[in-house]
Protein backbone atom coordinates (compact mmCIF):
# COMPACT_ATOMS: atom_id res chain seq x y z
CA UNK A 1 0.00 0.00 0.00
CA UNK A 2 2.64 2.67 0.76
CA UNK A 3 4.94 1.27 -2.18
CA UNK A 4 1.78 2.19 -4.29
CA UNK A 5 1.36 5.65 -2.64
CA UNK A 6 4.80 6.76 -3.20
CA UNK A 7 4.66 5.68 -6.97
CA UNK A 8 1.60 7.38 -7.11
CA UNK A 9 2.98 10.47 -5.23
CA UNK A 10 5.95 10.18 -7.25
CA UNK A 11 4.61 10.16 -10.84
CA UNK A 12 2.63 13.23 -9.50
CA UNK A 13 5.59 15.25 -8.55
CA UNK A 14 7.37 14.19 -11.64
CA UNK A 15 4.72 15.35 -13.82
CA UNK A 16 4.42 18.74 -12.28
CA UNK A 17 8.06 19.04 -12.66
CA UNK A 18 7.54 18.57 -16.36
CA UNK A 19 4.58 21.01 -16.30
CA UNK A 20 7.03 23.65 -14.98
CA UNK A 21 9.60 22.94 -17.63
CA UNK A 22 7.57 22.92 -20.18
CA UNK A 23 6.32 26.60 -18.79
CA UNK A 24 9.53 27.59 -18.73
CA UNK A 25 10.77 26.66 -22.29
CA UNK A 26 7.71 28.42 -23.86
CA UNK A 27 8.45 31.62 -25.80
CA UNK A 28 5.86 33.80 -25.40
CA UNK A 29 2.58 33.74 -23.26
CA UNK A 30 -0.25 33.40 -25.88
CA UNK A 31 1.29 29.67 -26.45
CA UNK A 32 1.48 29.30 -22.53
CA UNK A 33 -2.20 29.16 -21.84
CA UNK A 34 -2.53 26.25 -24.98
CA UNK A 35 0.52 24.19 -23.69
CA UNK A 36 -0.58 24.81 -19.67
CA UNK A 37 -4.21 23.27 -20.78
CA UNK A 38 -2.28 20.18 -22.07
CA UNK A 39 -0.35 19.96 -19.43
CA UNK A 40 -2.96 20.60 -17.55
CA UNK A 41 -4.77 17.63 -18.70
CA UNK A 42 -1.74 15.16 -18.09
CA UNK A 43 -1.45 16.45 -14.38
CA UNK A 44 -5.10 15.33 -13.97
CA UNK A 45 -4.83 11.87 -15.48
CA UNK A 46 -1.95 11.24 -13.46
CA UNK A 47 -3.67 12.16 -10.79
CA UNK A 48 -6.61 10.22 -11.48
CA UNK A 49 -5.09 6.93 -12.59
CA UNK A 50 -5.65 5.10 -9.27
CA UNK A 51 -9.35 5.42 -9.52
CA UNK A 52 -8.92 5.08 -12.94
CA UNK A 53 -7.19 1.93 -12.55
CA UNK A 54 -9.96 0.88 -10.68
CA UNK A 55 -12.54 1.14 -13.15
CA UNK A 56 -10.81 0.16 -16.31
CA UNK A 57 -7.66 -2.08 -17.04
CA UNK A 58 -5.32 -0.20 -18.45
CA UNK A 59 -5.48 3.53 -19.15
CA UNK A 60 -1.51 4.18 -20.70
CA UNK A 61 -2.90 1.41 -23.44
CA UNK A 62 -5.74 3.54 -24.51
CA UNK A 63 -4.05 6.20 -24.39
CA UNK A 64 -0.85 5.11 -26.55
CA UNK A 65 -3.39 3.65 -29.15
CA UNK A 66 -5.36 6.80 -29.50
CA UNK A 67 -2.22 8.68 -29.64
CA UNK A 68 -0.93 6.15 -32.13
CA UNK A 69 -4.08 6.64 -34.26
CA UNK A 70 -3.80 10.22 -34.09
CA UNK A 71 -0.52 10.95 -35.15
CA UNK A 72 -1.29 8.06 -37.70
CA UNK A 73 -3.97 9.96 -38.99
CA UNK A 74 -1.62 13.09 -39.37
CA UNK A 75 1.05 11.12 -41.08
CA UNK A 76 -1.55 10.60 -43.73
CA UNK A 77 -1.76 13.75 -44.17
CA UNK A 78 2.18 13.77 -45.14
CA UNK A 79 1.36 11.45 -47.46
CA UNK A 80 1.57 13.76 -50.16
CA UNK A 81 4.24 14.88 -49.43
CA UNK A 82 6.15 11.57 -49.15
CA UNK A 83 4.11 10.37 -52.60
CA UNK A 84 6.78 12.15 -54.47
CA UNK A 85 8.69 8.27 -54.13
CA UNK A 86 5.55 6.48 -55.73
CA UNK A 87 5.36 9.42 -58.40
CA UNK A 88 9.03 8.65 -59.03
CA UNK A 89 8.51 5.21 -59.37
CA UNK A 90 5.49 5.54 -61.51
CA UNK A 91 7.71 7.68 -64.21
CA UNK A 92 10.50 4.83 -63.99
CA UNK A 93 7.95 2.41 -65.04
CA UNK A 94 6.03 4.72 -67.51
CA UNK A 95 9.40 5.91 -69.20
CA UNK A 96 10.85 2.16 -69.45
CA UNK A 97 7.48 0.98 -70.92
CA UNK A 98 7.70 3.64 -72.94
CA UNK A 99 11.31 3.17 -74.54
CA UNK A 100 10.61 -0.45 -74.77
CA UNK A 101 7.92 0.96 -77.16
CA UNK A 102 10.38 2.91 -79.11
CA UNK A 103 12.66 0.26 -79.24
CA UNK A 104 10.09 -2.07 -80.98
CA UNK A 105 9.42 0.90 -82.95
CA UNK A 106 12.83 1.56 -83.57
CA UNK A 107 13.15 -2.43 -84.79
CA UNK A 108 10.63 -2.22 -86.93
CA UNK A 109 11.78 0.52 -89.12
CA UNK A 110 15.24 -0.31 -89.13
CA UNK A 111 14.10 -3.70 -90.42
CA UNK A 112 12.13 -1.91 -92.79
CA UNK A 113 14.66 0.36 -93.80
CA UNK A 114 17.10 -2.51 -94.39
CA UNK A 115 14.64 -4.84 -96.30
CA UNK A 116 14.06 -2.05 -98.65
CA UNK A 117 17.79 -1.08 -98.78
CA UNK A 118 19.26 -4.80 -99.89
CA UNK A 119 16.43 -5.13 -102.22
CA UNK A 120 17.39 -1.94 -104.10
CA UNK A 121 21.00 -2.51 -103.96
CA UNK A 122 21.03 -5.93 -104.70
CA UNK A 123 19.24 -8.82 -106.29
CA UNK A 124 19.28 -11.37 -103.40
CA UNK A 125 15.69 -12.94 -102.76
CA UNK A 126 15.21 -11.51 -99.14
CA UNK A 127 12.17 -12.78 -97.24
CA UNK A 128 12.68 -10.84 -94.52
CA UNK A 129 14.86 -9.64 -92.13
CA UNK A 130 15.19 -9.23 -88.42
CA UNK A 131 17.03 -6.81 -86.47
CA UNK A 132 17.95 -7.35 -82.54
CA UNK A 133 18.20 -4.13 -80.54
CA UNK A 134 20.76 -4.37 -77.37
CA UNK A 135 20.47 -1.63 -74.30
CA UNK A 136 23.78 0.00 -73.36
CA UNK A 137 24.40 2.22 -70.76
CA UNK A 138 25.75 5.07 -72.39
CA UNK A 139 26.69 8.73 -70.36
CA UNK A 140 24.22 7.47 -67.71
CA UNK A 141 21.41 6.50 -69.70
CA UNK A 142 19.92 3.57 -71.50
CA UNK A 143 20.62 3.40 -75.11
CA UNK A 144 19.54 1.19 -77.78
CA UNK A 145 22.25 -0.34 -80.16
CA UNK A 146 21.98 -2.21 -83.08
CA UNK A 147 23.53 -5.52 -82.14
CA UNK A 148 22.30 -8.27 -84.41
CA UNK A 149 20.99 -8.29 -87.74
CA UNK A 150 19.61 -11.21 -89.28
CA UNK A 151 18.62 -11.75 -93.00
CA UNK A 152 16.39 -14.45 -94.69
CA UNK A 153 16.25 -15.64 -98.18
CA UNK A 154 14.03 -16.57 -99.84
CA UNK A 155 14.45 -21.18 -100.29
CA UNK A 156 15.51 -20.42 -103.66
CA UNK A 157 15.70 -23.30 -106.40
CA UNK A 158 19.08 -21.64 -107.30
CA UNK A 159 20.31 -22.67 -103.92
CA UNK A 160 18.09 -25.78 -103.67
CA UNK A 161 20.20 -27.14 -106.43
CA UNK A 162 23.42 -26.06 -104.92
CA UNK A 163 22.89 -27.42 -101.71
CA UNK A 164 21.76 -30.77 -103.33
CA UNK A 165 24.61 -31.06 -105.51
CA UNK A 166 26.09 -33.97 -104.83
CA UNK A 167 22.82 -36.20 -104.11
CA UNK A 168 21.34 -38.53 -107.09
CA UNK A 169 18.43 -36.42 -108.78
CA UNK A 170 15.40 -37.63 -108.17
CA UNK A 171 11.64 -37.38 -109.30
CA UNK A 172 10.78 -33.98 -108.17
CA UNK A 173 8.83 -33.72 -104.79
CA UNK A 174 6.05 -31.34 -103.70
CA UNK A 175 7.87 -29.25 -101.59
CA UNK A 176 7.45 -27.38 -98.44
CA UNK A 177 8.75 -24.20 -97.10
CA UNK A 178 9.47 -24.72 -93.39
CA UNK A 179 8.47 -20.88 -91.88
CA UNK A 180 9.12 -21.87 -88.02
CA UNK A 181 11.31 -19.97 -86.60
CA UNK A 182 14.66 -22.11 -86.30
CA UNK A 183 18.06 -21.46 -83.63
CA UNK A 184 20.18 -19.34 -86.12
CA UNK A 185 23.06 -21.16 -87.59
CA UNK A 186 25.57 -18.22 -87.37
CA UNK A 187 27.70 -17.22 -90.90
CA UNK A 188 30.78 -18.61 -89.89
CA UNK A 189 29.23 -21.60 -88.64
CA UNK A 190 27.84 -22.17 -92.45
CA UNK A 191 31.02 -21.41 -94.39
CA UNK A 192 33.40 -24.00 -92.34
CA UNK A 193 30.59 -26.49 -92.94
CA UNK A 194 30.15 -25.81 -96.25
CA UNK A 195 33.63 -27.51 -97.76
CA UNK A 196 31.54 -31.10 -96.97
CA UNK A 197 28.27 -31.31 -98.79
CA UNK A 198 27.45 -34.26 -98.13
CA UNK A 199 27.08 -34.72 -94.69
CA UNK A 200 25.25 -30.90 -94.76
CA UNK A 201 23.06 -32.93 -96.99
CA UNK A 202 22.56 -35.13 -94.62
CA UNK A 203 21.87 -33.31 -92.06
CA UNK A 204 19.09 -31.08 -94.13
CA UNK A 205 17.64 -34.56 -94.35
CA UNK A 206 17.17 -35.36 -90.90
CA UNK A 207 15.66 -32.36 -90.15
CA UNK A 208 18.22 -29.71 -90.61
CA UNK A 209 16.27 -26.33 -92.34
CA UNK A 210 18.39 -23.82 -93.23
CA UNK A 211 21.19 -24.63 -96.81
CA UNK A 212 23.74 -22.99 -96.93
CA UNK A 213 23.89 -19.49 -98.85
CA UNK A 214 25.81 -18.59 -101.43
CA UNK A 215 28.70 -17.17 -100.30
CA UNK A 216 28.84 -14.46 -102.69
CA UNK A 217 25.43 -13.57 -101.77
CA UNK A 218 26.39 -13.38 -97.99
CA UNK A 219 29.51 -11.16 -98.55
CA UNK A 220 27.85 -8.66 -100.88
CA UNK A 221 24.75 -8.16 -98.26
CA UNK A 222 26.76 -8.34 -95.03
CA UNK A 223 29.14 -6.17 -96.27
CA UNK A 224 26.15 -3.94 -97.42
CA UNK A 225 24.56 -3.82 -94.04
CA UNK A 226 27.87 -3.23 -92.42
CA UNK A 227 28.58 -0.21 -94.28
CA UNK A 228 25.16 1.27 -93.51
CA UNK A 229 24.32 0.67 -90.34
CA UNK A 230 27.90 0.04 -89.03
CA UNK A 231 27.88 -3.10 -87.68
CA UNK A 232 30.76 -5.58 -87.33
CA UNK A 233 30.46 -8.63 -90.08
CA UNK A 234 30.17 -11.20 -86.99
CA UNK A 235 26.69 -9.53 -86.15
CA UNK A 236 25.11 -10.40 -89.02
CA UNK A 237 23.59 -13.46 -90.18
CA UNK A 238 22.73 -14.14 -93.33
CA UNK A 239 20.49 -17.55 -93.41
CA UNK A 240 18.69 -19.70 -96.35
CA UNK A 241 15.53 -21.70 -95.36
CA UNK A 242 16.63 -24.87 -97.00
CA UNK A 243 13.76 -27.14 -98.78
CA UNK A 244 13.37 -30.51 -97.31
CA UNK A 245 12.61 -33.40 -99.42
CA UNK A 246 9.30 -35.13 -98.14
CA UNK B 1 31.23 34.04 -23.60
CA UNK B 2 28.36 32.41 -25.69
CA UNK B 3 25.75 35.28 -24.34
CA UNK B 4 28.34 38.06 -25.34
CA UNK B 5 28.86 36.66 -28.50
CA UNK B 6 24.84 36.58 -29.28
CA UNK B 7 24.76 39.84 -28.07
CA UNK B 8 27.09 41.48 -29.84
CA UNK B 9 25.79 39.20 -33.36
CA UNK B 10 22.31 41.24 -32.18
CA UNK B 11 23.47 44.58 -32.05
CA UNK B 12 25.93 44.12 -34.75
CA UNK B 13 22.81 43.17 -36.87
CA UNK B 14 20.57 46.20 -35.58
CA UNK B 15 23.43 48.63 -36.45
CA UNK B 16 23.68 47.21 -39.89
CA UNK B 17 19.93 47.12 -40.55
CA UNK B 18 19.29 50.63 -39.52
CA UNK B 19 21.75 51.85 -42.15
CA UNK B 20 20.84 49.87 -44.73
CA UNK B 21 16.91 50.50 -43.94
CA UNK B 22 16.98 53.73 -45.44
CA UNK B 23 18.57 52.21 -48.98
CA UNK B 24 16.96 48.99 -49.13
CA UNK B 25 14.78 48.00 -46.72
CA UNK B 26 14.59 44.36 -48.30
CA UNK B 27 18.09 44.02 -47.25
CA UNK B 28 16.97 45.59 -44.02
CA UNK B 29 14.46 42.52 -43.97
CA UNK B 30 16.61 39.98 -45.05
CA UNK B 31 19.79 40.93 -42.72
CA UNK B 32 16.79 40.46 -39.89
CA UNK B 33 15.75 36.92 -40.43
CA UNK B 34 19.03 35.66 -41.18
CA UNK B 35 20.32 36.81 -37.71
CA UNK B 36 17.05 35.45 -36.35
CA UNK B 37 17.57 31.88 -38.02
CA UNK B 38 21.19 32.04 -36.60
CA UNK B 39 20.37 32.53 -33.08
CA UNK B 40 17.72 30.07 -33.48
CA UNK B 41 19.80 27.08 -34.77
CA UNK B 42 22.65 28.30 -32.27
CA UNK B 43 20.10 27.77 -29.69
CA UNK B 44 18.12 24.96 -30.36
CA UNK B 45 21.48 22.80 -29.94
CA UNK B 46 21.33 24.40 -26.10
CA UNK B 47 17.72 23.55 -25.56
CA UNK B 48 19.22 19.61 -26.46
CA UNK B 49 20.42 19.47 -23.06
CA UNK B 50 16.96 20.72 -21.49
CA UNK B 51 15.44 17.77 -23.31
CA UNK B 52 17.69 15.70 -22.03
CA UNK B 53 17.35 16.76 -18.76
CA UNK B 54 13.50 16.24 -18.94
CA UNK B 55 13.64 12.84 -20.77
CA UNK B 56 15.92 11.36 -17.58
CA UNK B 57 13.19 12.98 -14.94
CA UNK B 58 10.58 11.48 -17.33
CA UNK B 59 12.50 8.00 -17.23
CA UNK B 60 13.44 8.15 -13.51
CA UNK B 61 9.64 8.10 -12.90
CA UNK B 62 7.13 5.78 -14.24
CA UNK B 63 5.30 9.06 -16.50
CA UNK B 64 4.44 7.17 -19.82
CA UNK B 65 6.81 8.02 -22.57
CA UNK B 66 3.37 9.40 -24.60
CA UNK B 67 3.26 12.12 -21.78
CA UNK B 68 6.73 13.80 -22.78
CA UNK B 69 6.95 13.07 -26.50
CA UNK B 70 3.23 14.88 -26.27
CA UNK B 71 4.86 18.14 -24.18
CA UNK B 72 7.67 17.96 -26.58
CA UNK B 73 6.35 18.28 -29.59
CA UNK B 74 3.74 20.94 -28.06
CA UNK B 75 7.16 23.19 -27.18
CA UNK B 76 8.22 22.48 -30.94
CA UNK B 77 5.25 23.50 -32.49
CA UNK B 78 5.58 27.13 -30.06
CA UNK B 79 9.05 27.39 -30.65
CA UNK B 80 8.60 27.05 -35.05
CA UNK B 81 5.30 29.06 -35.02
CA UNK B 82 6.71 31.89 -32.76
CA UNK B 83 9.78 32.08 -34.66
CA UNK B 84 7.97 32.41 -37.89
CA UNK B 85 5.44 34.47 -36.47
CA UNK B 86 8.13 37.11 -35.81
CA UNK B 87 9.99 36.68 -38.83
CA UNK B 88 6.66 37.69 -40.48
CA UNK B 89 6.08 40.36 -38.26
CA UNK B 90 9.58 42.13 -38.89
CA UNK B 91 8.45 42.46 -42.45
CA UNK B 92 5.31 44.35 -40.95
CA UNK B 93 2.47 41.51 -41.85
CA UNK B 94 1.43 41.69 -38.68
CA UNK B 95 -1.77 40.13 -39.62
CA UNK B 96 -0.14 36.81 -41.05
CA UNK B 97 2.17 36.64 -38.05
CA UNK B 98 -1.09 36.19 -36.35
CA UNK B 99 -2.41 33.75 -38.54
CA UNK B 100 0.89 31.35 -37.95
CA UNK B 101 0.68 32.06 -34.46
CA UNK B 102 -3.16 31.11 -34.81
CA UNK B 103 -2.19 27.70 -36.34
CA UNK B 104 0.24 27.27 -33.74
CA UNK B 105 -2.31 27.37 -31.05
CA UNK B 106 -4.48 25.34 -33.00
CA UNK B 107 -1.80 22.73 -33.33
CA UNK B 108 -1.20 22.28 -29.97
CA UNK B 109 -4.57 22.25 -28.84
CA UNK B 110 -5.15 19.35 -31.81
CA UNK B 111 -2.53 17.34 -29.59
CA UNK B 112 -4.70 17.86 -26.85
CA UNK B 113 -7.81 15.87 -28.62
CA UNK B 114 -6.62 12.12 -27.49
CA UNK B 115 -6.30 13.00 -23.91
CA UNK B 116 -9.65 14.48 -23.78
CA UNK B 117 -11.03 11.97 -25.96
CA UNK B 118 -9.86 9.70 -23.14
CA UNK B 119 -10.24 11.03 -20.41
CA UNK B 120 -14.25 11.49 -21.71
CA UNK B 121 -13.98 8.00 -22.22
CA UNK B 122 -13.31 7.57 -18.96
CA UNK B 123 -15.60 9.57 -17.31
CA UNK B 124 -18.23 8.16 -19.14
CA UNK B 125 -17.76 4.78 -18.11
CA UNK B 126 -17.33 6.08 -14.64
CA UNK B 127 -21.22 6.99 -14.66
CA UNK B 128 -23.50 4.84 -13.60
CA UNK B 129 -25.48 2.72 -16.07
CA UNK B 130 -28.96 4.51 -16.12
CA UNK B 131 -31.60 4.22 -18.17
Amino acid sequence: MVAWLSDWLRDIIAIILLAVFVELLLPNRAMQRYARLVVGLFILLTILSPILKLIQSDIGAKLDESMAKWSRSALEGDMQMTGLNQIKQDAEAMSAKRSLEAAKLTERTLEASILSELSERTDAPIAGVDATLKWVNAAGQLAPLLSQVTVTLKASEESNSIALEGATVEKVQPVIVDVQVQPIVPRDGLSIEAPNKEKRNQEEQLGGSWSPVDPAVTAELSSLIAKGWGLAEKQITIRQPAIQPR
Amino acid sequence: MEMIQIVGLGLMATVLILVVREQKPMFAFLLAAFTGLFIFLYLIGKIEMVISVLEDLANRSGIPSIYLKTVLKIIGIAYIAEFGAQIVRDAGQESIASKIEFAGKIFILVMAVPIISVIVETVIGLLPDGS
